[in-house]
């Protein structure tokens, strides 16, 4: 049975957020650099937000949101809409879980000397149990010892 | 609680937990062979911390960068874990350790029926390069083996 998750990435959501408000910001500096009027000011800074949330969502769709679907034959990690990675489980021998310098856990898939990372913390999964579910997955039929 | 959720408590301390204060545990395989012997688990790191701006640069030019790992074994998968085993264990680590040019290394067994020869099998090894602790988990106790990298076991697990 194929399973989904694509859980709101919410840092990278306000990543693609902040992109749009620091152009825009940027463009304010070199464009209009001296408004002296405060209300104009906040009126910009007020519309600044605005556009950078309704900007920063469809970049967060576009670029970033991850989409991971799996079976018991196969995974599929997609990123935004253009990087879509397919990979059969069966082509991996090892697999750790791994811990970026970020704090987020991933597990890692290994295809000899390559590797893979599937982002459980990213995608809102419990890294451990995710580990433990990807290993009856790589190894259906191996006994744990 | 059962072994599986010990050992993988012990992992998240390792990699999430208190034992960021002893090295930077970033990696964690299971069922991991090495040398003859399969370990339930081994997670591996370094000693060098990683941080932001400050402590990154202070770790970069205080701390060594030193490799380091910690095994876990339980004595449920073996049928008879004695201090035979036991020697066979630590000789596979070290094996691993000088192989991988890590500098030393953890060995953690868990039990639920370690006799007190083993306990005393483990207080007795002292080896400046590989801590030794043993886990009772129906007596909730620990013994650690006699030096300083035992002693340190103490610090990233609790019983």
């Amino acid at each position: 049975m194929s399973q989904t998750y694509a859980p709101l990435q919410l840092y990278n959501l306000l990543k693609s957020c902040m992109i749009v408000f620091v152009v825009q910001a940027l463009v304010y500096i070199f464009l209009v650099p001296i408004i002296i009027d405060l209300a104009l000011r906040l009126l910009i800074l007020i519309l600044n937000v605005l556009i950078s949330v309704s900007l920063g969502w469809p970049l967060y769709k576009r670029r970033y949101h991850m989409i991971l679907t799996y079976d018991n034959t196969s995974f599929t990690l997609k990123k935004g809409v253009k990087e879509e990675i397919s990979h059969k489980w069966k082509e991996f021998s090892r697999l750790s879980l791994f811990r970026t310098e970020e704090g987020d856990f991933s597990v890692r898939l290994y295809k000899d000397s390559e590797f893979f990372d599937l982002p459980a913390s990213k995608l809102r999964l419990n890294p451990f149990k995710f580990r433990s579910e990807v290993m009856q997955l790589v190894f259906p039929s191996k006994d744990k010892k | 609680m059962s072994l599986e959720e010990k050992m993988t408590n012990i992992e998240k301390s390792l990699m999430a937990g208190s034992g960021r204060w002893i090295a930077d545990f970033t990696e964690s395989f299971r069922n991991f062979r090495a040398n003859d012997v399969t370990f339930d688990a081994f997670v591996r790191g370094n000693t060098r911390m990683k941080g932001f701006l400050l402590s990154r640069v202070f770790s970069a030019t205080i701390n060594p960068n030193y490799s380091v790992g910690c095994f876990m074994i339980s004595t449920e998968a073996v049928k008879n874990f004695d201090k035979k085993f036991l020697v066979k264990v630590l000789g596979a680590v070290r094996a691993f350790i000088k192989e991988s040019e890590m500098k030393w290394a953890w060995l953690i067994i868990l039990s639920t029926k370690s006799t007190d020869a083993l306990k005393k099998s483990v207080e007795s090894i002292k080896d400046q390069f590989v801590g030794v602790a043993l886990i009772d988990l129906d007596s909730r106790s620990m013994v650690n083996s006699d030096s300083y990298i035992g002693k340190q076991a103490k610090r990233f697990i609790k019983i």
